[in-house]
């Protein structure tokens, strides 16, 4: 049952995730990358429910993560965020492997910042009528990002939203997802679990 | 002379000693043997042992999260089962149990929140370059698709596909089983009886 592993990578967030290799035959247009990217799309939107002003940092994270040169703007990396074929007006052209691997690190790190406030909706500890407000906050906004940015007509958009409204499952697992790719090996986990179905 | 690393997040801190280990040319920050070890969980309890008890409770504990992160509730246990943790629940159940005979097993729930803050507690020790320990560490590689496409079968979809065909193979069944209409003997006469043309010839 217990398998040794040779290495578990550092911790800097500036080395190449090398598990991210673009399949050789199709690129990054197989079925595993869309769903990959409409994995990453779903968690950014995840991370602006938890906070609204969430998405104006991301240039910033960055240009702490030197990778400004993939991403030289919050413009960048909306670009790249609209790969995502879910979305209303979704972009057809392909996504570099840089601005893919650019976005894991995106993420990891906000998910590092988030941490206190993501910890806060999933402890079962604190009083019951703080988190019940705050929870319900976070899922309308969420909802309500999932109305607004996706093509609600797509049939895996109206699961999301239909999953949502039925119970708390669907965002606690996106909750957990973001919390457990914080942190020192989080980005691993992350990079690692990218092209896994969400649902 | 010994060293001693502390590693806190949320509810978890962890607590090592160790020496460094002069034969693989340690320098004296390292900790290359692990003397012992505390992992003190705030309000639920306090775990010491030896280095292979840390070593397995890495391994369970990093596995269940990387199967946690991909939607998968799995029990991980270690290869000897004295670490167990499954989903429940209220949350995840950790089940140690101890080598000596006259102790009862311990049962901890873990929420959400204090699986994470172990977690990181114990990524970080993994990930400290001034503890050279050889850990046994998860898989960190893609699981394979198939976990992910195993799908219970409703019975309630399989019942309008199964009365369909059932109603087919009936129907077919009953016309299959119909009597053939068969029309009775004629003779030559008869037929040239009731055919005009070819009376009025034979006149």
């Amino acid at each position: 049952m217990v398998k040794k592993q040779s290495s578990f990578d550092s911790n800097s967030s500036r080395k190449l995730l090398n598990i991210i290799v673009p399949c050789p035959l199709f690129g990054m247009q197989s079925t595993k990358w869309r769903r990959a990217i409409e994995k990453i799309d779903l968690l950014f939107l995840t991370l602006e429910a938890l906070d609204v002003s969430s998405s104006q940092s991301f240039g910033y994270i960055a240009k702490d993560l030197e990778i400004s040169h993939v991403f030289p703007n919050y413009v960048a990396i909306w670009k790249s965020r609209c790969h995502n074929p879910l979305r209303r007006s979704s972009r057809n052209t392909v996504l570099s492997n840089e601005s893919f691997e650019g976005l894991v690190r995106i993420l990891s790190s906000m998910s590092n910042q988030f941490y206190p406030k993501i910890r806060e909706l999933l402890t079962s500890k604190s009083s019951t009528q703080y988190r019940y407000e705050k929870w319900n906050k976070f899922c309308v906004r969420l909802d309500e990002l999932i109305t607004e940015r996706m093509n609600v007509r797509r049939g895996l958009v109206k699961k999301y939203l239909i999953n949502a409204s039925v119970n708390d499952n669907f965002q606690r697992q996106l909750l957990l997802i973001l919390a457990l790719s914080s942190g020192p090996g989080g980005l691993k986990r992350l990079s690692t679990s990218v092209f896994e179905p969400l649902l | 002379m010994k060293t001693s690393r502390s590693y806190k997040e949320g509810i978890a801190i962890l607590e090592v000693q160790g020496i460094p280990d002069s034969s693989l040319g340690h320098n004296p920050e390292t900790i290359g043997i692990l003397l012992s070890w505390k992992l003190t969980l705030i309000g639920l309890t306090v775990l010491e042992g030896k280095k292979e008890h840390l070593v397995d409770l890495l391994y369970v504990i990093l596995s269940y999260s990387r199967c946690c992160i991909s939607g998968l509730t799995h029990s991980i246990s270690d290869q000897s089962n004295s670490i167990r943790i499954s989903a429940v629940k209220e949350g995840h159940e950790l089940m140690l149990r101890s080598s000596k005979m006259d102790i009862e097993p311990l049962s901890i729930v873990l929420d959400d929140a204090e699986l994470l803050d172990l977690t990181r507690c114990l990524d970080m020790i993994l990930l400290d370059s001034c503890v050279a320990i050889g850990w046994i560490l998860p898989i960190s590689s893609p699981f394979l698709s198939n976990k992910f496409s195993i799908k219970p079968i409703h019975i309630r979809k399989l019942i309008n596909p199964l009365v369909g065909i059932s109603c087919f193979c009936l129907t077919a069944f009953t016309f299959l089983n119909l009597p053939v209409p068969q029309t009775g003997p004629q003779t030559v006469e008869g037929l040239i009886d009731k055919n005009s043309y070819s009376s009025d010839i034979n006149k």
